[in-house]
């Protein structure tokens, strides 16, 4: 009862502010964005569609922000009425999902209510959004920011995550204190900027409590505390990037038995070296990760839920169908040996290989392994289960992705986008395709854009994929007509083309049109969507196959 | 400001639970290293110690009387004794559990030389002929039944002629106020033993009671010296007592007052010894003996046993 009306006094004076800002402009300004999403779903069963007896989902949501001098508030609205297919089924209802003051001033920040922040990369702490993913852990509570001087940067947070929605925010139990402090040594100590070396550290702790408990069996740990070291080095063209991070006990229930409720320790380890000049640039990235599940509950929740630290992936992100939700880069919560390569060059225009443009050429080589792990039997007494040494990585390949990006403008109005992929992927370890076992599977692309004239313009994408395993090959082609500013539209067919399965060399078709005015775009589309995988940063989610009609919606103001 | 940081330091620091003994001894000391696996399998393959009232059907055991037979390879007047305990127990009217324990006040018929090789005597065994608790042992062979005190001078010790008459008035006074299921699991592996145990309240009860629960090896062949210096080398020795799997005097249950129907459960872990150096011990030839005791007049109100598989 006492916070219902807590949140209507926030809401009473937060519409006043509101209504003041827009009638006076000088009393601040209002801004906000807004997305909806809706699909109407038909019945397929030869792809074995998605078909919820409400016919229709709908996911949407509104921010709407005040910002007067230092003083910033704001709301967001959502609605999942029913959630779209494939969505976590703990984000249901219509309500306020987000709300929050701040407001900063002589080095000192305060936020009440809910807010996103990271420290570092993430591993020890990371509140973040995707909403594609469904994901949403915003902290609910606290975050106090102060710099006593230039170059030291302190920050405390406590608060409860976000776990589900169901008319309104519905928190985790779990509490989480924060603290995290940066020093720019060049800030702090380099007041003229004379220093080649710029160098930054930084700490994190972070501590959680809960009492999530469903075994009596385990003498389970209320708190559990996590620490962070990391630093940015750059010398001219050279940086350098490290952070390391521990974790105490924290056992989780978990299918493999290995893995059920062991206590030991988690550690991570990201080290990142790159160089960079003009037309070409080199990173490598390494990282041993081991046991960093770090949840705010130690019970069984969703793979994406109440999340503190987040595990960074080392892979490229690709964006073309085949590639991206496929046999998608997912992190492996046991822990993994990754290393990552990436180099990109500019064959300079005007030169026999560059073409009159130049061409731009990028490499990337991605690889994650299990790391190897002597298991003692220790079930009975210390359940650390296994040990295991920094790097140390053993022949069982978790994924392997080299891809090839070839992009050149052949003229002023053709651009060609080549792409190249192999990928290695164990399924039976990933466990995103379902066919767990080792999957071998090589795409080629064509993306090839006709500029017609001013405001018209074709993109013809082609992919093929090759495998001998899972579902076999994949074709996939699309034509895009785009006459700007405002209208677009495309027909795109996806076919299984190697199934083994005769009836399941199915088509899938879909075709899409959208409106666009300044900030606002409108699209529908209708058609097939195959079952696949949609991750962002190794983290993903799992699209039921769907045919029907999809409406969008995004603005901002 | 050092006032401040050093305490919000060290209670940031500090504020992390490092578990030393993950596995959690609050229904029974458990020694999982007597399981071999996780021992978060026990309770989907085994038992569920959590949820144990989950485990247990009705309890059919009817009253039980133990029979103590005091006894020692050395003593020629014991065996004698111990037909006599296994005919009243093979009498399946009365519902007698035999237990052999080989223990004296100065343990001279227990004694081993290069013929008598065995030591069959056990702590326990030990303390309850010389312990102040059961006063009035005389020698071998005596015994107890269901520890009342209707034995000699009023104690709880029968001398041998009395054990027919002793349980069949023990056997007339068939009220039940507390009743034993047992289930248990051995692991050949490790020779780990899991014992659990139900023992339902059938009346209102106060007082100090205890579970005790006994290794017995059911037939053990080794000498056994008879009268005029006979020695059996193939005599079959029954029932021995072989250790207690919860100390002397077990494990109290109930202390003051509890109401009928209440039910207490308890888990025991044990290692056995190896049967790969002492054949006897081959869990088919292993019991286990569990009963009630009241501490504070040493009676023994209910007693049951389960043969080992």
């Amino acid at each position: 009862m006492i916070n219902k009306y807590y949140l209507l006094l926030f809401l009473l004076i937060w519409s006043l502010l509101i209504v003041e800002g827009q009638e006076n402009p000088q009393a601040g300004i209002v801004s906000g964005n807004i997305q909806a999403i809706g699909q109407y779903y038909q019945e397929d069963t030869l792809i074995n569609a998605a078909l919820p007896e409400h016919l229709y989902g709908f996911n949407g949501f509104a921010n709407v922000n005040y910002q007067k001098g230092n003083f910033r508030s704001g709301i967001r609205y959502e609605s999942y009425l029913n959630t779209l297919e494939g969505y976590p089924t703990t984000f249901n209802g219509t309500g306020l999902g987000y709300r929050y003051m701040s407001w900063s001033g002589d080095g000192v920040g305060v936020t009440i209510g809910n807010f996103y922040d990271q420290f570092g990369s993430g591993m020890i702490f990371r509140a973040y959004e995707e909403r594609q993913l469904g994901i949403d852990n915003a902290l609910d509570g606290i975050r106090l920011t102060y710099e006593p001087t230039k170059g030291i940067y302190l920050k405390g947070m406590i608060g409860k995550q976000r776990y589900s929605f169901d008319d309104k925010l519905t928190n985790g139990n779990g509490i989480i204190r924060a603290i995290d402090g940066e020093l720019n040594l060049n800030e702090l100590l380099d007041s003229s900027n004379s220093w080649k070396l710029k160098a930054t550290l930084g700490g994190s702790f972070v501590s959680k409590f809960n009492t999530d408990n469903n075994t009596t069996l385990f003498n389970m740990p209320k708190n559990v505390g996590a620490t962070c070291f990391r630093m940015n080095l750059r010398y001219q063209k050279i940086r350098f990037s490290g952070e390391y991070v521990h974790k105490i006990n924290d056992p989780y229930p978990d299918q493999d038995k290995n893995f059920n409720y062991i206590y030991k320790n988690g550690e991570g380890l990201l080290l990142n070296l790159g160089y960079s000049t003009k037309g070409f640039a080199i990173d490598f990235s390494a990282k041993h990760m081991d046991n960093m599940l770090w949840r705010s509950t130690n019970v069984n929740v969703g793979p994406t839920d109440l999340l503190i630290g987040y595990l960074p992936a080392l892979t490229k992100q690709h964006t073309y169908n085949l590639a991206a939700t496929l046999y998608p880069y997912a992190t492996n919560f046991y822990g993994e040996i990754a290393y990552q390569l990436d180099v990109l060059y500019k064959i300079p225009k005007k030169t026999v290989l560059g073409g009159k443009y130049g061409t731009s050429v990028a490499l990337n080589f991605a690889t994650a392994y299990v790391p190897e792990r002597d298991f003692v039997s220790d079930m009975g007494s210390s359940r650390n289960s296994y040990t295991t040494s920094l790097f140390s990585r053993s022949d069982s390949i978790l994924f392997q992705d080299f891809n090839l990006e070839i992009k050149r403008k052949i003229n002023k109005k053709v651009k060609l986008n080549l792409n190249y992929f192999n990928f290695v992927f164990n399924d039976d370890a990933v466990k995103v395709a379902g066919y767990y076992k080792m999957i071998y599977t090589q795409i080629a692309v064509l993306d090839l854009t006709y500029k017609i004239n001013r405001y018209h313009s074709l993109r013809f994408e082609t992919q093929a994929m090759w495998t001998d395993n899972d579902k076999g090959d994949w074709l996939f082609g699309q034509v895009e007509y785009t006459f700007s500013p405002h209208w677009y539209v495309a027909i795109l067919d996806q076919y299984n083309s190697g199934n083994s399965d005769l009836n399941k060399r199915i088509h899938y078709g879909l075709i899409s049109a959208g409106y666009i005015n300044g900030s606002h775009r409108f699209s529908l589309q209708y058609g097939k969507q195959r079952a696949g995988v949609f991750c962002v940063g190794g983290v993903c989610r799992a699209v039921p196959a769907s045919n029907g009609l999809t409406f969008s919606f995004t603005s901002s103001f | 400001m050092k006032k401040i940081l050093i305490p919000l330091l060290a209670f940031f620091l500090f504020a992390c639970d490092k578990i030393e003994s993950p596995v959690a001894e609050e229904y029974g000391k458990f020694d999982w290293s007597f399981f071999p696996g996780d021992p978060a399998d026990y309770a989907s393959n085994y038992y569920d110690i959590a949820n144990p009232q989950n485990e247990w059907g009705e309890n059919l055991n009817e009253k039980g009387i133990l029979l103590e037979d005091y006894t020692g390879h050395l003593c020629t007047n014991c065996p004698e004794a111990g037909l006599i305990a296994k005919s009243i127990e093979e009498d399946s009217s009365l519902n007698v559990i035999v237990a052999s324990i080989h223990a004296s006040i100065d343990g001279g018929f227990q004694e081993t030389d290069a013929l008598f090789t065995n030591n069959y005597e056990t702590e326990a065994g030990n303390e309850y002929v010389r312990g102040s608790e059961m006063n009035g042992f005389l020698g071998n062979p005596m015994g107890t039944i269901n520890r009342n005190d209707g034995g000699l001078s009023n104690s709880v010790w029968y001398l041998k002629s009395q054990w027919v008459s002793g349980v069949n008035d023990e056997n007339d006074n068939d009220s039940l106020n507390i009743n034993i299921q047992i289930k248990s699991f051995n692991f050949s592996q490790t020779n780990g033993l899991y014992v659990h145990t139900e023992t339902s309240v059938l009346n209102d009860l106060t007082g100090n009671y205890h579970l005790v629960l006994y290794l017995i090896r059911n037939d053990v062949i080794s000498p056994q010296k008879f009268d005029q210096g006979i020695i059996d080398t193939n005599y079959h020795h029954h029932a021995i007592l072989s250790d207690n799997i919860n100390g002397t005097w077990g494990t109290q249950i109930i202390n003051g007052a509890v109401l009928k129907d209440s039910v207490i459960y308890n888990d025991f872990s044990y290692q056995l010894p190896d049967p790969a150096i002492d054949l006897s011990y081959n869990v088919e030839n292993l019991s286990i003996i569990a009963y009630v005791l009241n501490r504070d007049n040493m009676r023994i109100l209910q007693v049951v046993n389960e043969e080992l598989e």
